[in-house]
């Protein structure tokens, strides 16, 4: 949905029209979705956020001035929260992260990539991500999933270009290490894993 | 330094939001450099598989949620209420006592009101008690007669204000028994009056 489309929904979202909310939400739901369950890693926790984010929306709709993507603004309020919501996230909830994997990796090679490449599973993807720090698994996502550019990544996350660079540098080592590890191991993933 | 680019720009590149500069130079140096290929292909892959861990929910996910939130969220009685008398300044609850005050007191005033419908007659404003003893005299003044003149006449005589004045201008005086002939004689003699006429009590209320 253009950004167009979403002003005459978000005018008409501020005359309390809950046609025009739903249509929003229901082209939005997914994107924010899968972006807060990135971060809070719970379905139920994620849906709540996304109820909060899109109350938002209906609450103060003019606050979105079109300077940048729509999908952009509501990923920025939706990040606010799942943060508030990682900070109250009991400690045994937290990631672990691979420093010591990507210290022991093996190095890159052509032949190495072509094999993680046809190797590589869905899950051990999901699991490898799960795995790596808020912020890197957070950069992946915007980058690979929702496809954000270099300078919206910065803007959602925050930070200058440059860190941007530098988490997406050293997640994609770690997520690369952590699948060869997983492939070496395995050979294959488990056939149930597979996708 | 070029691979150093490479590796910064490379994930930009697999989802396409390169800019068209940095997008020549990639490409470029993939020719230069065929090898990065299969990494490119790994990103690819990558990209792939994220996007096939999206989880698998409908677009109305949390929507029978926000709809009921948003529900709850029409304006109560106190918002429209302080929407209202917001320049008040004041709390809800204090504009509502506030607003009961006002109520009950123009229950009061509306009850005043009914008693002093109540009473006899015209001449709320003097409190007239009803003369029960004494003959009454139903008096005419002059347009022009004043009310210190009036009540010193009355006065001459003994008369005390039982109502009036009507619409006509009808005062109605009690005098003391017996002497009502003499008091209605006195009283047509004075210019201010201009008729006196024995009245058998109270005329029914306007």
């Amino acid at each position: 949905m253009d950004n167009d489309r979403v002003s005459k929904l978000l005018e008409r979202i501020g005359r309390q029209d809950e046609t025009a909310f739903r249509e929003l939400y229901k082209a939005f739901s997914r994107k924010v979705f899968a972006y807060v369950l990135n971060m809070v890693n719970d379905h139920g926790r994620a849906e709540e956020i996304l109820v909060d984010t899109m109350y938002e929306v209906w609450r103060a709709p003019a606050r979105f001035r079109g300077d940048s993507q729509f999908g952009t603004w509501l990923i920025g309020i939706a990040r606010n929260k799942a943060l508030m919501a990682y900070r109250s996230r009991r400690p045994d909830e937290l990631h672990d992260d691979l420093d010591d994997i990507a210290e022991t990796a093996p190095a890159d090679t052509p032949d190495g990539f072509a094999e993680l490449a046809a190797k590589q599973r869905s899950h051990g993807v999901k699991a490898c991500m799960g795995k790596l720090s808020d912020e890197h698994r957070e950069c992946m996502h915007l980058v690979f999933f929702e496809g954000m550019s270099l300078a919206e990544v910065a803007a959602v996350q925050g930070c200058p270009e440059n860190t941007v660079k530098t988490r997406l540098f050293h997640a994609r080592q770690k997520i690369k290490n952590c699948l060869k590890l997983m492939v070496e191991r395995d050979g294959e993933l488990p056939v149930g894993a597979a996708s | 330094m070029s691979e150093r680019r490479f590796d910064e720009l490379v994930a930009f590149y697999v989802n396409g939001t390169l800019g068209a500069e940095d997008r020549a130079w990639f490409d470029s140096y993939l020719k230069a450099h065929p090898e990065a290929a299969s990494e490119i292909d790994w990103y690819r892959s990558l990209q792939r598989r994220i996007h096939d861990n999206a989880p698998a929910v409908p677009a109305t996910i949390g929507l029978a949620k926000a709809m009921t939130l948003i529900r709850g969220d029409q304006p109560t009685f106190a918002e429209r209420f302080m929407a209202m008398f917001g320049f008040l300044q004041m709390r809800p609850a204090l504009a509502l006592a506030g607003l009961a005050v006002i109520a009950v007191q123009g229950g009061v005033i509306l009850q005043m009101y009914n008693a002093s419908e109540n009473d006899a007659n015209e001449v709320r404003a003097l409190k007239a008690s009803v003369a029960k003893e004494g003959p009454m005299l139903k008096i005419n003044f002059a347009p022009d007669a004043k009310e210190a003149d009036i009540r010193h006449l009355l006065m001459s005589v003994n008369g005390r204000l039982a109502g009036g004045p009507g619409q006509l201008g009808d005062y109605f005086v009690v005098v003391p028994a017996g002497k009502e002939a003499a008091v209605a004689d006195k009283l047509k003699s004075n210019p201010i009056v201009q008729a006196v006429a024995l009245a058998p009590g109270l005329p029914p209320r306007e």
